[in-house]
Order: C-alpha cells, then structure tokens, then sequence
C-alpha cells in the first residue's frame, strides 16, 4: 500500500490554501480612505465624549455646592441689633377656600411694635394662602422673628374660612414644627395673661382694704 | 522589519496619514485573508477588515517591535477580533490549546482510497473538507501553509502554546483524510 507522504500533503494542502485565498476579492480601492474617515469620526466621537463628561462633571459639582451651600436667606436671628421697620405685604395668593380678602394682617395685629420682616421659611404641606413679606433685609433679634411668625399665624387664622374644621387646622399646626412651638407660646402667654389679670394684686387689695 | 516599515510606524504613531497608508497597503491583504476564514460574507470581511486596522492603529502606541513584528501584531488582533465577532453570534470557540488528545497517527492519508478519485475530484474533496473544519483550524491551515508561518510565530498571533498547536495540527489533517475518505466511500 503506497501512502501519501507528509510532504504531498503538505502540498495539497498548501494548494487547497492558495484556491481559498484566491477566492476572496482583493480590498475596496478606498478601504485606506474608510478606514481613515472611521478613525476620524471614532477620535471625533471620544473628544465630545470627554468634553460632555466635563461638563457634566463641573454641573454635578455647582449643584454639589448649592446643596451644600449656607443658605444666605435666613435671617441671622442671633444678631443683637436695631430691628427696622419694613413693610409687610398682603398674600400674593389666591385663598383656596375663598375666604375672603386679602388682608395684611401683619399690620393690624403687630402696629405697636416695630418688626423685620424676613422673607419667611417655606411651610410644609400647605396649601393655604401664604403670606409673603418684603424681604426688607435687616438685622432682627430673635424675638422680631417671632413676633413675625405670631403675626403669621394669626393672620392665617383670620385668613381662614369658619368651614375649615379644626382637624384640619390641627393637621395644619402639627405638619410645622414652628408652628407648634409658635401655638404653645401664643397659648401660654394667654394663659399666663389671663392667670395674671385673675390673680389679685396683693399691694393693690391691701391698700384698698 | 525592514527599516522603511519601521519609518513608516514611526510616522503613523505620530499620527501621519502617510504612514497609516503604507501599513494598510503592506498588511490589508493579510488581514482580510485571516478574517476571511471566520467570516464567510465578503461585506462583513471587508468591514471587520477596516475594524481591525483602526484598532490596530488606535493601539499603535502600545505595539513593541521588540517582542513581534508588526505583521505577527497585527494577524493577531485580526484573529482575535474575527473570533469576536464570531462570539458575539453565539459561537463557541475551539480550545486549541488542550492537550488531552493523543498523540497522532504518523500515516494520515489513505492513498489508495485517494486514488480512486481523480485529480480534480480529490482537490475538491480536499477544498470541501476544508470548508467544514473549524474557524480556527482553518486559520491554522491558512497560517501555516499559506502564509507559510512557522509554529512559533502561529502560537504567537492564536495565543495558544506551541506543543499543544502541533499536535492540533496533525489531528485536522487526520480530520481530513476521515472526511475525504467518507465522502468517497
């Protein structure tokens, strides 16, 4: 039996590589010129890339810092200085119960003493008629500020309809922390007047014996 | 490396287009004829083609002339991204490195069943069974006889050991002669 040798293998094989290769059609004429235009657009494509990450970058860092930011608005209550009169506007809303005029109750309520206004905080979960003021900026004591939000609550209790039922209005106190203490001390200092005006005055009575 | 291909590397890394089109003119060719044997539509051959030269050119910062020349370097991203692709349609690449196999018959082809076939019907037979082999046997085969590369150079650009690639290679020419000899009988 005459086996084929390793090196008539090899040849055919070697012949069957040439037939396969010259079956495949030679490159485009302008395959140099793609494969250029598709580095250029690949270089083209990572420069915006880069250049949005920048930037989006140097975005995330401003918003960054704006959270992180001091808030300049609020009122430096810790300030011993001379409060100064500003005027205090009517709310700019519209009543959602339509209870009634716009009234700058401010005003009305608080004329005898001198106040700041200071633009106030924003309340939660509120969806009454806000009452906004001038942020007439000054330095204010932190007694002026609550003075202010006294002023606040009252004028949104006057502000508010007869139909609003008082859960709501407790719902409204209670969603506020600052309201609650403002509450207390509005309630407290009645009571301390009214427990002052029924407690006799002891020199007073004595004299009049 | 002739010292012009060496000029000319020079030149595409500084970026200029000269260079670029002189490497593409010398290896285009060879490039497309590995990816050729992965990839049998002859529009996605020439696509993958220009893919793996602007990787080659993307990373020609990174090629060392010290541990493979420029055509070694290249056949082997052309390998590899050919292979790649295949992946990406669920192939399953051959381990071309495992050593499991015994070692080969000494006597592959059985010439007297080859000689009842004439010449023409035998390359036939021959260019069939090559067709059904696979992708990497085939590029295998196309490196080692057409381009005529030695073992060395094949494990380079295949990544694969050169003990384990010999014996590879002595079981696809076993893997033929069955094939020829089924198709005559």
């Amino acid at each position: 039996m005459n086996k084929t040798t390793d090196k008539e293998q090899d040849r055919a094989l070697q012949a069957a590589m040439q037939r396969r290769a010259a079956q495949v059609p030679p490159l485009a004429d302008d395959f140099a010129e793609r494969v250029m235009a598709k580095m250029n657009a690949r270089r083209q494509r990572a420069r915006r890339y880069r250049l949005s990450a920048a930037l989006t970058g140097i975005a995330a860092a401003v918003f960054v810092a704006f959270l992180f930011w001091p808030e300049s608005h609020e009122m430096p209550i810790t300030q011993p200085e001379q409060p100064v009169i500003a005027e205090v506007t009517s709310p700019k809303t519209e009543p959602k119960e339509n209870v009634g005029a716009e009234v700058p109750a401010a005003q009305t309520h608080v004329s005898a003493r001198k106040h700041v206004a200071v633009e106030p905080k924003p309340q939660h979960a509120i969806h009454e008629p806000v009452l906004v003021a001038e942020p007439v900026l000054a330095k204010a004591t932190r007694t002026d500020s609550f003075d202010y939000y006294l002023a606040h609550l009252e004028a949104e209790m006057d502000a508010l309809d007869d139909s609003v039922s008082s859960a709501q209005l407790e719902k409204l106190i209670s969603a506020d922390a600052r309201l609650r203490q403002l509450v207390n001390r509005i309630v407290g200092s009645e009571v301390e007047q009214a427990l002052n005006a029924a407690k006799p005055d002891s020199t007073t009575d004595y004299l009049n014996f | 490396m002739t010292e012009l291909e060496q000029e000319m590397i020079l030149v595409a890394r500084q970026g200029q287009a000269q260079g670029y089109r002189y490497l593409m003119n010398r290896y285009g060719r060879q490039v497309q004829l590995i990816v050729a044997q992965f990839v049998s539509d002859m529009r996605d051959v020439e696509e993958l083609t220009q893919d793996v030269f602007v990787r080659a050119f993307e990373h020609l910062p990174d090629f060392d002339p010290l541990r493979a020349t420029f055509g070694t370097w290249i056949s082997r991203i052309a390998y590899n991204a050919a292979l790649n692709h295949l992946r990406s349609h669920d192939y399953a690449p051959l381990p071309l490195d495992e050593e499991q196999y015994a070692p080969p018959d000494a006597v592959l082809w059985a010439q007297d069943d080859e000689e009842q076939a004439n010449e023409a019907e035998r390359l036939s037979l021959l260019d069939k069974a090559i067709n059904r082999l696979r992708p990497e046997e085939r590029t295998l085969l196309h490196l080692r006889y057409y381009e005529k590369r030695s073992l060395g150079e094949i494990a380079e650009v295949m990544e694969v050991a050169t003990g384990p690639l010999a014996n590879r290679l002595q079981r696809i020419r076993q893997k033929l002669s069955k094939m020829i000899k089924l198709t005559i009988s």
